[in-house]
């Protein structure tokens, strides 16, 4: 029987479900100790597969947000979106409610 | 990917408190999310107002299968392929680089434009859907073991092949194992691993047809 990415036997694209899952995303716990270096070697290594070579979008988001709370200047833009998608979605909550 | 919890019903209700809550915990990281393939802030910002502007939208019909943040950024993975077929270009992440393309495996539906969308994921099968949650579960704790383990070459070389589609050969080079036979039996040993966890998780014999025909190992 072949193996995967589309495992038969398991009647499911593994691979679609490993994504879809995320079932190798870290908690964000670990990210934030990835960014401050407080992991160890191999899962370093591995954080850094995933982030870099896998290119996990989730978790490159998860890291940027890190790093944006940690510089001023992008906390400030993101303040700015954060005012206006409050706004935005308001509108559509009123305008879908009264549907 | 846990987080906080929110109350499904409250969002469904469109009440505001909930939604600004729900906002406040996500719209930095769909912000990135997006970001990161778009590589300009008022694009980024424009997709992310149309991300939560599809999640008022949906939310009614939200399917409980799915975890919100499933839900959110099945929304944002749409809006950016949406963007791309909109403006006809290649959609290439951001941040270029030699393995650019990599992350295009982590966008379901780049590949079939008639694909169903993550909305219309809610007439997935409902044993499809089972299955999924359970293959997800399997894939989770044998992702478990290996970080208790510290076995994160392994784990990189599963998420190379699972996720990646990496041939062996390449995946030994890369991580530099000595041959791909090594590689092949990392994956084999992985396969056979989740086998044995999908038919403990099918006492019934109804999930996992395949694990069950006559000749299947």
């Amino acid at each position: 029987m072949s193996g995967l990415p589309e495992d038969e036997a398991l009647d499911l694209d593994v691979g679609r479900v490993w994504r879809l899952e995320r079932v190798s995303c870290p908690h964000v716990d670990v990210l934030r100790a990835y960014h401050t270096g407080s992991l160890p070697a191999g899962a370093v290594e591995y954080l850094r597969f995933h982030l870099e070579t896998s290119q996990c979008p989730y978790c490159n988001a998860s890291l940027e947000d890190l790093r944006a709370a940690e510089a001023d200047s992008g906390q400030d833009v993101l303040t700015d979106v954060r005012d206006r998608l409050l706004r935005s979605t308001r509108t559509a909550l009123r305008r879908v409610g009264n549907d | 990917m846990d987080g906080p919890s929110f109350d499904v019903a409250e969002l469904q209700a469109m009440e505001d408190a909930a939604w600004a809550r729900f906002q406040e915990v996500f719209f930095r990281r769909v912000y990135f999310f997006v970001k990161r393939y778009v590589d300009d802030h008022q694009t980024a910002e424009d997709l992310t107002q149309d991300v939560f502007l599809g999640a008022v939208r949906g939310i009614a019909n939200y399917d409980p299968a799915f975890t919100l943040e499933q839900f959110l950024f099945g929304i944002a993975k749409n809006r950016v392929i949406d963007h791309f077929r909109k403006h006809r270009v290649t959609l290439l992440p951001a941040k270029a680089d030699a393995d650019a393309d990599k992350s295009h495996a982590w966008l379901e539906n780049m590949a079939a434009p008639q694909a169903p969308r993550p909305a219309d994921d809610l007439v997935e099968s409902e044993s499809a859907a089972r299955r999924r949650r359970v293959l997800g579960q399997i894939l989770r704790s044998l992702v478990e073991e290996l970080w208790q383990a510290g076995e994160f070459k392994k784990l990189q070389v599963l998420e190379y092949i699972f996720v990646l589609g990496g041939r062996n050969k390449d995946a030994a080079r890369l991580f530099g194992i000595a041959d791909e036979k090594a590689v092949a039996g990392i994956k084999f040993r992985a396969i056979e691993k989740l086998r044995a966890l999908a038919r403990q998780s099918d006492p019934n014999h109804s999930l996992f047809l395949g694990l069950w025909s006559p000749g299947s190992r």
